[in-house]
């Protein structure tokens, strides 16, 4: 109901008692109880007008207007008069009100009235004057409305649980492949779906690539963005809720004729990073007992989909982590197959005297593929080697080795020019 | 709704036929019927008050106001409807009046 205003003087009364009657039946109370509404409005209306303005001099508007929430329906009115809280006023006792009449007392009778006609009569003091609010459970007929928002509320709290299982289960997994499987089996149970399927993005092909499909077999699936309902969710950023699968132009059933499947109703969520990027694409097949998903499981789906993105997140964190490490003790095992091969101890010939020979090797970044070398080949002859192994790490270590090995027996089993060696060398390398 | 009053009297009975609504506004038009029908100190006074469809406190006090002026004075309140008795016996009034679906007979004043 629309909000009324008046001028806050005793014509107020009457229009401002019409408006709490209608509310009151459009809000399905007994004719009884909208009376006592009624009676209780037009007292407070009435101590608002007489003691809140014209005892005080002041003048100013009454706005009445009304609100149902929670089973209740809330009336409340304000003015800008002198303040005044009824809850705060005594109410007279069961004693003076059996006093004979002419002994009563004539104050506190509309409070009590006003207290009496609704189940509760709140009062606020507003920055500019007085707020009443009056109270009044709505009967039985509005009880399923109460159960209603109060089964939504349970099934609010369900969801959150879910969302914190989710949370949990995903966050004990790190390892991506084994995350993805997890992921898929906590939406399918979370959505009371059928089937879920998991696709990523693969950012260097623009593509998405299926990694988990439950009932599929594990043949990878590349899709293209904006083709197909992954494809469109994917490049809109959007959810997209399919009731009917079959009469949506973008459902592509060759997946249904391959796995014997038959998808009735689709939700397809993008999952995106925390800067927006797209990360993937999640989506639910079937929903378990009803004919399609309702807007509320695509709330839940995004609500799901921003936990997915957060694990998806940090699996690629851990990944990179987990590379750069081995990356790292890749180096430090090059370096030690490096380090270990090259003549390291000088005097290198401590019988000869007369050979006075140095080397180092200090690598710059990479480690692995430079190499020197020295031994003599006959009382004679003394052999050097520079060489360069244009890889890093283990591999280019180990060529290394390889080749230093290779050229010490070409070059010890043959009394033939360096040329040919060489030359021997490089037959047996490539 | 506003109110009318119709106002008679008969032997040591005045009588107020009321319709319509007391509140704020036709509380002062209902005290100054009761007044004047005071002036002639009637020992009873009968409310016909079937085709009264609300009264707030402010009418309460009128009949407040009649007793203190007249302290003998019989009420007799004659076929309030049902939100009205509520109202009465809620605030005590009922016990202090005479409620009452059927005429009075006028001049047997209870004291």
């Amino acid at each position: 109901m629309k909000a009324l205003t008046v001028p806050g003087d005793l014509d107020a009364l009457e229009p401002i008692r019409e408006y709490a009657s209608e509310a009151g039946k459009n809000a399905g109370l007994a004719d009884s109880a909208v009376y006592r509404l009624c009676l209780a409005v037009d007292e407070i209306a009435t101590n608002v007008v007489m003691h809140g303005y014209q005892e005080a001099g002041l003048t100013g508007k009454l706005r009445i207007s009304s609100a149902i929430d929670c089973g209740r329906l809330i009336l409340e009115l304000r003015d800008t008069g002198k303040s005044y809280d009824p809850t705060k006023h005594t109410i007279p006792t069961a004693e003076t009100l059996s006093l004979p009449l002419e002994e009563r007392d004539i104050g506190g009778l509309g409070i009590l009235l006003a207290r009496d006609g609704v189940d509760d009569l709140q009062y606020d003091a507003a920055d500019d004057g007085n707020v009443h609010r009056f109270i009044v459970n709505l009967p039985n007929a509005r009880v399923s409305e109460v159960e209603a928002q109060s089964a939504h509320l349970s099934d609010e709290r369900r969801k959150l649980s879910i969302l914190l299982s989710i949370s949990r289960t995903l966050g004990k997994e790190i390892e991506l492949d084994r995350l993805l499987v997890l992921i898929v089996a906590e939406v399918t149970s979370a959505m009371e779906a059928e089937r879920s399927s998991l696709l990523l993005y693969d950012a260097q092909s623009g593509e998405l690539v299926s990694k988990v499909a439950e009932g599929m077999s594990t043949r990878e699936i590349r899709v293209q963005l904006g083709s197909g309902i992954a494809g469109a969710t994917a490049k809109d950023r959007m959810t997209i809720n399919i009731p009917e699968a079959y009469k949506d132009s973008r459902f592509n059933p060759s997946y249904d004729h391959a796995s014997g499947f038959r998808t009735r109703s689709i939700l397809s969520a993008p999952i995106t990073g925390q800067n927006g990027a797209l990360l993937g694409v999640v989506q639910v097949l079937n929903k378990i007992n009803q004919d399609a998903f309702t807007t509320e499981d695509e709330r839940f789906l995004e609500a799901i989909c921003i936990h997915l993105g957060i694990a998806l997140e940090r699996a690629e964190m851990v990944a990179a982590y987990l590379q750069s490490q081995m990356f790292k003790q890749s180096l430090q095992l090059a370096r030690e197959i490096q380090m270990g091969l090259i003549p390291k101890e000088f005097p290198a010939f401590p019988q000869i005297p007369q050979i006075d020979i140095f080397g180092a090797v200090e690598p710059a970044q990479d480690v692995g593929g430079d190499l020197y070398d020295f031994f003599l080949l006959d009382n004679n002859r003394i052999c050097f080697i520079i060489g360069d192994v244009s890889d890093k790490g283990i591999p280019a270590a180990l060529f290394m080795a390889m080749v230093r090995t290779a050229f010490r027996i070409a070059a010890l089993a043959s009394t033939e020019s360096i040329s040919v060696i060489l030359r021997r060398l490089n037959d047996f390398l490539c | 709704m506003p109110l009318t009053i119709n106002s008679s009297s008969q032997g040591n009975s005045a009588r107020l036929k009321l319709t319509g609504e007391v509140d704020g506004t036709t509380a002062a038009n209902f005290r100054t019927e009761v007044d004047r029908a005071l002036t002639s100190a009637p020992a009873i006074l009968v409310l016909d008050v079937e085709q009264l469809t609300f009264m707030s406190s402010a009418g309460l006090r009128v009949l407040i106001f009649a007793k203190q002026k007249q302290p003998s004075l019989t009420i007799y309140v004659l076929k309030p409807q049902p939100p009205i008795v509520d109202t009465l016996r809620k605030t005590g009034f009922y016990d202090g009046v005479y409620v009452t679906e059927t005429e009075p007979e006028t001049g047997t004043a209870k004291s």
